[in-house]
C-alpha cells in the first residue's frame, strides 16, 4: 500500500508545470534560497486525508455531544473553567495564523513537495480554528457563568496580556515567509506543542473538564504533520549553505518569543488555574523543551552547522520564575480581565514552595495580601500594593517582571526620540535588529494613561449585561461581585510607568 | 520475554524487552526513529507493522483511527510488543535511521607512556590498521594482552575527534595481567590488537544540568567526555566531582581548571579521602559522595554520569537517588577489575 501511495504522489507532482509565457512576480519577499526538490513531508493523498479528518470531527463533536448529556461542563472545577475563557479567546488566533501562514509558504516555495504538506496544514489550521471556536461556544452555553465567552474574541484585541499572546501569533504570518515557518512550525509546533497538546489537556482532565482534552486530542494528532512540515522546511533551507545565519538567527529570535509568552501564559494556566495539579510547568518544559527539542531536534540539526538559540540559557533561567511573576501581573491587575480569579489558598503556596523551592519568599506575601482584598467591602486591589505598574516590553509586550520583579532583566532605553521598555536583552537585540517592525506599537497603558480604572474597565465592555457588575472578579463567589461602583470608588488612576 | 523488532526494507534488527515501548528500545540502541510528544497524541511515529502483533491501546483514538489500526499502523511510541514484530519504514533514509558505530578490530602502536600518578599511567596509542576509530564520547576498547588470549577494557580519554588515536588510562594493580606488562614490558613502538568501540556511557543529547563523578582512572571517560564539549561549546552546567585518597592521586588539574574557563558552567571539585600529612590541600576532604551529598542540594531535573570502582558507583547511586535525581537519569561505567569478578 505505502510503495503505490508514493507512486500516487509522484504521479500527481508529475503534473505541475512551470509556465514560460510570463514571469510570476513574488506576493512575499524571502531572503532565502529554497531548492526545487525535497522530500515530501505530506504523506497522504488528498482523498484519505478528507475520510481521515473527517472521522476525527465525528468523534469530537460527538463526544461534545455527549458531554452535555452528562452535563461535564459544569463538573468542572470553576477555577480551570476561568482559563478557559482566555485560552478560547487567544488561541484561535493562532490557529487562524497557522493557517494563513501556510498561503504564505505555498505562495512564496517554488518547491512541490513542499507546498503539498503546506496545503494539507492549512485545512489542518482552518479545522482546529473551527474546533476552538467551537469549544468555546460550548462553554459559553453550557458552563454556570457564561460571561467572558460570549466576549473572547473581542476582548482579545483590547486585554492587556492578551496583546502578548498577539504579537508572538502575528510572527507566524508578519516578514518573511520562511521566519514564519520557523517561528510557527519549528518553534511553536515542535518545541512547544507538547506543554500545550499534552499538559494542558491533561490539566484539564484532571480538573474534571473532558471536551477540552477531547478536542485538543484531535488536533494534536494533526500536529505530527506540521512538525514534519517545519523540519522539512527547515532541512530543504539548511542544505543551501548561504541560509544557515539567517536560519540561527530566526531560531534565536523566534525561540525566545515562543518562550517568553507561551512559558508564561501556559505555566500560569496549568500552575494557577488547576486545583488537580499533575506536575510542576517547569518539570514538563525540562522534559519537553530541553529534552526533546534542544537535545534531540536542534542536536540533530548540528551537522548542519546549527547551534542552539542563543538565549537559551537566559530562558533556563527564568523558567523556575517566569509564571509566578507573570500570574502575579495578572492577579494584581484582575479587573481589567473577563474572567474569574480564584486566590491561591494555603495549600496552594505549600504546593508551590514545594515544587518551585523559594517561591515563598517572592510570592508568598502577594497571596496573602491578595486573599485580603476579594471582598468589594475591603475597597482595594492588589495592583495598589505595588508603587508603579511594571513597563511593557516594547517588542514581546510582556509585563517587564522577569524573572522575578526584584531581579527584574528590564531596561529601559531611548529609541527613536522616545523612552523604551524592554523585558529582556534579547527583546532589545531583537528590536535593534529591525526597529521598524516594533516602533508603531502603541502599548496598552499608552491608550489608557491617565484615565480612572473604571472608565477603562467601561471602555473595555467587561461588564456582565446587568451593565454594572464586573465580568473579572477577584475570587469565584456568586455573591460579594464587584461591580463598577466599587471599581470607581478606588480612585484608581491608570499611569503609564514610562511617562511618569 | 524481550522480542526482536525488524526495520524493513533495511533488515536492521533490535531487541525490546519488556514494559518497553518499541520507541524506547530503539532509541536505546541508536535507532533514529521519528518522533513528537512520545504520548501516543501526535501520530509522528506512526509506522505500519507488516508481521507480528502489537499491543497499542494506549494510542489516543484520535492519532491512531480504527481504520489505521485495521490496516496495521501502530504509533511506535505507545506500541507494546506482543511477539517478533516487522516494521516497514518506507519513508526514511538508511542513512538517518542508524547513529550506531560498528565495532571493529584495530591494529594499534603505543606513540608515548606517561607516569599520571604513582598508579596510573597512561598510554597514547597511534591507530595503524584501519587508521580512524569512530566512538561516542565515553565508550571504550577492549585491549588484547600481549602474549595472552586475554582481553581487558579502557575507556578513551581521547575526545572523538582525535580519532587517529586512543588514549586510555591504566590503574597498575599489584599482580595485575596487564598492569604487570605495563610496568616490566610496555615501551613506544610496541603493537596491540584493539577491539570496539563497546559502551553505553555517553552524554545524552539535553541541556539538563549534570553531575559527573569519578574516582581513579575513571577519570579517561569523563575527559573524553569534558574534551568533547569543549570542542563543542557545550554549554550546558556540569560539576565533576574527582574523588582521590591523597595529594599524589590527583592529576590533569591543569586541564580541568582550563574547562572552567571554556565551558562556562563548569566546575571541578576534587576530593581528598584519605589525605596524608604533608598534603597542602584546602578543597573537600571525605568520600566523594559524602561531598557530592553536600554540594549538590537539590538533584531534581539534573542528570548523573559516573565512572569509577563498583563500590563508588553503588553508593552514588544511592545519594544520588535522595538528591531527587530520576533513576532513568543516572548513566555509569563501572570499572571491573578482573579481581573483582573473582577469576
Amino acid at each position: 500500500m505505502a510503495r503505490n501511495l508514493i507512486k500516487a504522489h509522484d504521479k500527481i507532482k508529475g503534473l505541475e508545470w512551470t509556465p514560460t509565457y510570463f514571469q510570476p512576480e513574488a506576493k512575499y519577499q524571502t531572503k532565502f534560497h529554497i531548492p526545487k526538490k525535497t522530500k515530501d513531508p505530506f504523506r497522504h493523498l488528498i482523498r484519505d486525508y478528507m475520510a481521515m479528518e473527517a472521522e476525527k470531527d465525528d468523534r469530537q463533536y460527538g463526544f461534545l455531544d455527549g458531554a452535555v448529556r452528562m452535563d461535564n461542563p459544569n463538573q468542572i472545577e470553576p477555577r480551570f473553567a476561568e482559563s478557559m475563557k482566555a485560552a478560547m479567546a487567544i488561541l484561535p488566533f493562532a490557529e487562524y495564523a497557522a493557517g494563513k501562514c501556510q498561503g504564505m509558504l505555498i505562495s512564496t516555495v517554488d518547491n512541490e513537495e513542499l507546498r503539498n504538506g503546506y496545503l494539507a496544514q492549512m485545512l489542518d489550521e482552518a479545522r482546529h480554528t473551527q474546533q476552538e471556536m467551537f469549544l468555546g461556544r460550548y462553554f459559553m452555553k453550557h458552563y454556570a457563568d457564561p460571561a467572558g465567552f460570549d466576549i473572547g474574541q473581542k476582548a482579545f484585541g483590547s486585554h492587556f496580556l492578551a496583546a502578548a499572546g498577539r504579537a508572538f501569533f502575528e510572527t507566524f504570518i508578519a516578514g518573511d515567509p520562511i521566519e514564519c515557518s520557523i517561528s510557527l512550525q519549528v518553534v511553536g509546533e515542535t518545541a512547544f506543542t507538547n506543554p500545550l497538546f499534552v499538559a494542558f489537556p491533561n490539566t484539564a482532565a484532571a480538573n474534571g473538564d473532558h471536551a477540552t482534552p477531547t478536542v485538543f486530542l484531535s488536533i494534536q494528532s494533526d500536529e505530527a504533520r506540521h512538525m514534519a512540515n517545519g523540519y522539512a522546511t527547515l532541512v530543504t533551507a539548511l542544505s543551501e549553505d548561504r541560509n544557515l545565519p539567517l536560519i540561527q538567527e530566526a531560531i534565536d529570535k523566534y525561540f525566545w518569543r515562543g518562550h517568553m509568552f507561551i512559558d508564561a501564559f501556559l505555566g500560569t494556566l496549568t500552575d494557577y488555574f488547576s486545583v488537580n495539579r499533575i506536575g510542576a510547568y517547569k518539570d514538563m518544559w525540562q522534559q519537553w523543551v530541553m529534552d526533546d527539542w534542544i537535545g534531540s531536534f536542534i542536536a540533530r540539526l548540528e551537522k548542519f552547522g546549527l547551534k542552539p538559540p542563543r538565549w537559551l540559557p537566559q530562558a533556563q533561567g527564568n523558567i523556575p520564575w517566569i509564571n509566578h511573576s507573570a500570574a502575579m501581573a495578572a492577579f494584581a491587575l484582575w479587573p481589567i480581565s473577563f474572567w474569574r480569579y480564584d486566590p491561591m489558598t494555603e495549600k496552594d503556596c505549600a504546593w508551590f514552595e514545594k515544587h518551585y523551592p523559594g517561591w515563598y519568599s517572592h510570592y508568598g506575601k502577594f497571596w496573602e495580601a491578595y486573599r485580603l482584598m476579594t471582598d468589594p467591602k475591603q475597597g482595594q486591589i492588589p495592583a495598589q500594593l505595588f508603587p508603579s505598574l511594571p513597563p511593557l516590553c516594547q517588542v514581546c509586550q510582556m509585563p517587564c517582571v522577569f524573572p522575578r520583579p526584584d531581579i527584574s532583566a528590564m531596561r529601559i532605553v531611548d529609541r527613536a526620540g522616545k523612552k523604551r521598555a524592554f523585558c529582556s536583552e534579547a527583546c532589545e537585540w531583537m528590536f535593534d535588529l529591525e526597529p521598524q517592525r516594533y516602533l508603531g506599537f502603541t502599548n496598552w497603558y499608552e491608550k489608557f494613561d491617565g484615565q480612572d480604572l473604571a472608565d477603562v474597565v467601561t471602555e473595555l465592555g467587561y461588564i456582565r449585561p446587568d451593565g454594572k457588575t464586573l465580568i473579572a472578579q477577584p475570587h469565584l463567589n456568586q455573591e460579594n461581585m464587584w461591580t463598577i461602583d466599587d471599581i470607581r470608588r478606588l480612585k484608581y488612576t491608570v499611569k503609564d510607568p514610562l511617562r511618569s | 520475554m524481550p522480542y526482536t523488532i525488524t526495520l524493513l526494507p533495511f533488515e536492521k534488527q533490535f531487541t525490546c524487552g519488556d514494559n518497553e515501548t518499541v520507541l524506547q528500545a530503539a532509541i536505546r540502541q541508536g535507532f533514529n526513529l521519528r518522533y513528537g510528544c512520545k504520548h501516543g497524541g501526535c501520530g509522528l511515529c506512526k509506522a505500519l507493522v507488516v508481521e507480528g502483533e502489537m499491543d497499542n491501546t494506549e494510542a489516543s483514538s484520535f492519532a491512531l483511527l480504527d481504520f489505521e489500526r485495521q490496516q496495521g499502523f501502530s504509533l511506535l511510541c505507545c506500541a507494546y510488543p506482543e511477539s517478533d514484530v516487522s516494521i516497514e519504514l518506507w519513508d526514511y533514509d538508511e542513512a538517518d535511521l542508524y547513529t550506531g558505530v560498528t565495532v571493529q578490530q584495530f591494529e594499534a602502536e603505543v606513540e608515548r607512556i606517561t607516569s599520571l600518578t604513582h598508579d596510573i599511567c597512561g598510554i597514547h596509542l597511534r591507530l595503524v590498521s584501519p587508521e580512524r576509530i569512530e566512538f561516542k564520547a565515553g565508550q571504550y576498547v577492549d585491549l588484547l594482552v600481549p602474549g595472552t588470549n586475554e582481553w581487558r577494557s579502557y575507556s578513551m580519554a581521547n575526545p572523538p575527534s582525535r580519532s587517529g588515536e586512543v588514549e586510555i588510562m591504566v590503574k597498575l594493580m599489584r599482580g595485575g595481567l596487564f598492569s604487570s606488562y605495563v610496568e616490566q614490558q610496555l615501551q613506544p613502538g610496541v603493537r596491540f590488537m584493539l577491539q570496539g568501540p563497546y559502551g553505553n556511557f555517553h552524554l545524552r543529547d539535553t541541556q539538563r544540568e549534570a553531575i559527573f563523578i569519578a574516582g581513579g582512572s575513571g577519570m579517561a571517560p569523563i575527559l573524553s567526555l569534558l574534551r568533547d564539549m569543549a570542542e563543542r561549546n557545550d554549554a550546558r552546567p556540569v560539576t565533576y566531582f574527582y574523588g582521590a585518597r591523597a595529594r599524589r592521586d590527583l592529576f590533569q588539574l591543569d586541564e580541568l581548571q582550563s574547562f572552567e574557563q571554556h565551558l562556562p558552567h563548569f566546575r571541578f571539585v576534587p576530593a581528598l579521602s584519605e589525605s596524608q600529612p604533608d598534603d597542602v590541600w584546602d578543597g573537600e576532604t571525605g568520600l566523594i559522595t559524602d561531598v557530592a551529598k553536600r554540594v549538590v542540594a537539590d538533584g531534581k531535573n539534573k542528570q548523573a554520569y559516573m565512572c569509577g570502582p563498583t563500590a563508588m558507583i553503588d553508593a552514588a547511586i544511592v545519594v544520588l537517588q535522595k538528591l531527587g535525581v530520576e533513576e532513568k537519569e543516572i548513566f555509569y561505567d563501572k570499572f571491573v577489575t578482573k579481581a573483582d569478578t573473582g577469576n
